[in-house]
């Protein structure tokens, strides 16, 4: 997982993915540590490892731009990204 | 001076109102008997402000559905229960639960609430139009107004808006069991003024 401003999921069999959510509001401290949290929690229920990281990084954008609906992204931290992302889901 | 209104001119007065009342080719329909309070189902390509999804619906019973995202493509395989009104989430071997507050803004359920107050009347009113090729459903399921299309021969669903969320949904590929035909037999026409019935 390449995170960046529009973050790339590439897998060893040759599958690349452009995750296209996603906002400045990311480039912040911890929330590279809130997309690997929800990568692994996908990967530790059995979703494939390429899967899981498509999903985790798509939720993970999705969240922020949600967020940015209702803050400035330079209010948005890392927290309000996990705390949020459990409803992107709907 | 007051002049008396000629009574030669009422007929035509009154033939005229009827047939442009005719002309509109607009009845009423008891939603009711459009046989969707059954099992069914169908796709759904979903626009929702800046977001966009797919997803088919399956109608089990009352008040029981079950929703499978098929985009966007990284959450293809994510699926929904919506029973009794609670809806819960599966990914993989991962469940969800979600919510009271989550799940009022969840459109997926918002979308089964429009489709079971339209065709049982859960939730509140409603009321149901037919025009020559398709009835139109409006109503308000929770604080939210919708607006729904069918295709008035095959009775399947073509469209749904919710203004108050910008949401529109365009619905393909529906399979619909027993479908009743009622409306064979009252197709409005240009010719005959037979003005608004009720149809029960």
């Amino acid at each position: 997982v390449l995170k960046g401003a529009y973050t790339v999921i590439a897998s060893p069999d040759g599958r690349v993915n452009v995750n296209p959510t996603g906002n400045p509001a990311l480039a912040k401290a911890g929330t590279g540590d809130v997309l690997t949290g929800v990568i692994a929690s996908f990967a530790a229920k059995g979703i494939p490892l390429f899967e899981a990281c498509r999903a985790g990084a798509y939720l993970h954008g999705l969240t922020a731009d949600k967020l940015a609906q209702k803050k400035p992204l330079y209010g948005i931290t890392a927290s309000d990204v996990a705390e949020m992302m459990g409803e992107q889901l709907l | 001076m007051k002049k008396n209104f000629p009574k030669t001119a009422l007929i035509p007065a009154l033939i005229l109102a009827l047939m442009l009342s005719a002309c509109s080719g607009v009845i009423k329909v008891n939603p009711d008997n459009l046989g969707l309070n059954k099992s069914y189902v169908f796709k759904a390509d979903i626009s929702y402000g800046e977001f966009s999804a797919k997803a088919e619906f399956k109608r089990v019973n009352e008040s029981h559905w079950e929703i499978a995202l098929t985009e966007p493509y990284a959450l293809n395989g994510l699926k929904y229960v919506y029973k009794s009104g609670k809806i819960t989430a599966t990914f993989g071997a991962l469940g969800a639960e979600f919510s009271a507050g989550a799940q009022s803004e969840a459109i997926y359920k918002l979308i089964a609430d429009m489709f079971e107050n339209a065709f049982c009347g859960t939730g509140g009113v409603r009321v149901a139009q037919a025009s020559k090729t398709d009835v139109n459903i409006s109503g308000k399921a929770g604080d939210k107004t919708y607006e729904l299309i069918l295709d008035k021969k095959s009775k399947k669903p073509l469209s749904l808006k919710i203004p108050a969320l910008n949401l529109t949904a365009e619905f393909s590929d529906a399979g619909i069991s027993d479908i009743v035909v009622f409306f064979q037999d009252e197709e409005p026409s240009d010719n005959v003024p037979d003005g608004v019935r009720v149809i029960e």
